[in-house]
């Protein structure tokens, strides 16, 4: 457990007790941007419990505030493996004191020890928000991230 | 689209048929690739990654390599398309297109939430072959890279 120090907010990896309150902060963030995700604590659980998945939490006086995930993915290009960053989320009333860039740290010194070859983190075009401190924190090359949703 | 054309889960056997394409992308990358057939077998044997080859009378011209990953925002597993490459002397035939049909129904198959890849801006070719398919949006990707790339780890 690490504790940064910021007003009291724990910077520390997730467990399996933090799948519901993950989902809930995934909620939000989804609300945030008009949209809806269909995760669930069991979901959350199931990738918890996966080895190449990884999730940072900030927690202050029990209540989780933020939360960043990634997972390993190796390529046919790359040697090493990649860190895809799936999810940066900070709930409102927590955004704006540097939480979102001390997760950010934390899940960035994590995937250094894990020796990838690359980092890479999306968000929308529009969220100059985000990407100011993805850049601040050395995410310098821009490609894009397509999706197609299905129905599964 | 050829008639011939062929698509096929790759095998660690065709490493041989694979190394030369995977050669060709690092030139588009303007990075070489450090891959070997050990790289290619140890791609293969994860699980959830596969690498469907297509080949046209048999030929090799291109390969899709694809992943499954977790994502919480999804709800479900993710289907990544991790690397596309079509020959340069075989684009232009729908060879790309098939390639990513078939890894999208093969994802769908799987439970796959959704389907996700990252290409650069200015791959036009790449990103019609996308949107045919209904692989779109309006996310930007940004990188860190830590270099050696193309070393083993």
């Amino acid at each position: 457990m690490t504790d940064k120090g910021r007003g009291g907010v724990t910077i520390r990896a997730a467990t399996a007790a933090d799948a519901a309150a993950v989902a809930a902060l995934i909620r939000v963030m989804a609300e945030q941007f008009g949209e809806h995700s269909p995760v669930t604590a069991g979901w959350v659980a199931d990738c918890l419990g996966d080895d190449g998945f990884f999730a940072i939490v900030a927690e202050l006086d029990g209540d989780l505030v933020g939360v960043v995930t990634f997972v390993l993915v190796r390529g046919l290009f790359h040697a090493k493996k990649s860190a895809v960053i799936g999810e940066a989320s900070v709930t409102p009333a927590h955004q704006g004191k540097g939480l979102g860039r001390a997760l950010l740290q934390e899940a960035i010194a994590r995937i250094k020890q894990l020796e990838v070859a690359e980092i890479s983190i999306s968000t929308g075009f529009e969220n100059e928000r985000a990407k100011h401190l993805y850049r601040s924190l050395g995410f310098v090359e821009e490609t894009l991230m397509l999706e197609q949703h299905l129905d599964p | 689209m050829s008639t011939d054309l062929e698509i096929r889960d790759a095998t660690p056997l065709d490493a041989g048929a694979l190394l030369p394409l995977i050669v060709e992308m690092g030139v588009g990358f303007h990075r070489p690739s450090g891959a070997d057939a050990e790289f290619v077998a140890r791609y293969l044997e994860q699980p959830g990654h596969g690498i469907l080859l297509a080949l046209v009378d048999g030929v090799p011209v291109g390969f899709l390599a694809h992943a499954i990953t977790l994502d919480l925002y999804a709800g479900g597993p993710t289907g990544e398309i991790v690397d596309l490459l079509v020959t340069a002397g075989a684009r232009g035939q729908g060879i790309g297109s098939a390639l990513v049909t078939e890894a999208a129904r093969r994802f769908e198959s799987a439970g796959c939430a959704e389907v996700r890849v990252v290409t650069d801006a200015d791959n036009h070719a790449a990103r019609r072959v996308y949107g045919k398919a209904g692989i779109g949006g309006d996310l930007i990707c940004l990188h860190r890279h830590f270099g050696d790339d193309a070393s083993h780890d």
